[in-house]
């Protein structure tokens, strides 16, 4: 971090907070999931676990940038992106191996397709020069 | 949680998010009115969540406990983080449009914990 207090404006800061929502909408159902039956759906609870803990670096990562955290970002939100893919095509294709649903489970139909768009759209926010430099700022 | 009371807190928080993105439209920072509707809906969410608490410590069961208590976490943090208070001269139209999600994130969040209720 460049700097303890500081935070962007623009689509960061909505990024930031859409992120945070999720981290907590995840986290809370993934908590759900494993505390009541892990053994249902073992795949399917460990990946909603994953998602939960992707959305909660990336919210971080849009609150307190610094060339650090965009390099963390970037990552993030590409692993994000192959899991919503991968998972999302899986789940339709082979649904056997998905007893339960997932943030991810038919590319995020559940959450009104959210979870699919918001890697690209944050990847394509971060690939800007300009936000780069923000970051780095 | 009393239905009634749950789904009017939910309605504010709707008139809320569409009041937020009306701002962010109009290209406008949050203003006085805004701000005093978004910390009510706080007071609101604050209420209610204890209201729920001390019910679960009476002995009320809800259907999942960790699901609640991860909607009650959230309905508790998430508006007065991004309302960003003594922030006032910083804040900018995506103030508006940040509030403006979350509050649509809680309204949904407080049906969720009516019904898990």
């Amino acid at each position: 971090m460049s700097d303890g207090g500081r935070t962007l404006d623009g689509p960061s800061r909505l990024l930031a907070v859409v992120y945070g929502v999720f981290a907590i909408s995840a986290g809370a159902r993934s908590l759900f999931q494993i505390t009541s039956d892990f053994s249902l759906a073992p795949l399917a609870y460990t990946l909603s676990a994953l998602a939960a803990l992707i959305y909660l670096l990336a919210s971080y990562c849009f609150w307190r940038p610094s060339g650090r955290a965009w390099g963390l970002a970037v990552a993030a939100l590409i692993i994000e992106l192959v899991g919503v893919l991968t998972v999302g095509a899986l789940s339709i294709a082979r649904g056997d191996l998905f007893p339960d649903q997932t943030v991810w489970s038919q590319f995020g139909i559940g959450y009104g397709l959210i979870p699919l768009v918001l890697p690209i759209a944050g990847l394509a926010w971060l690939m800007r020069p300009a936000t780069r430099q923000e970051f780095a700022a | 949680m009393i239905p009634a009371i749950s789904i009017s807190i939910a309605l504010v928080l709707v008139g809320l998010a569409a009041w937020g993105i009306a701002l962010f439209a109009l290209g406008r920072a949050p203003n006085r009115p805004f701000l005093v509707v978004a910390w009510i809906a706080v007071m609101e969410l604050v209420l209610q969540t204890g209201a729920a608490l001390i019910g679960i410590a009476a002995g009320h069961e809800t259907e999942s406990l960790p699901q609640f208590t991860g909607y009650a976490l959230a309905s508790l943090v998430l508006l007065p983080v991004v309302l960003r208070p003594g922030q006032q001269a910083a804040r900018t139209r995506w103030d508006s449009i940040s509030i403006g999600a979350v509050a649509i994130a809680l309204a949904i969040a407080v049906l969720r914990m009516l019904s898990l209720w």
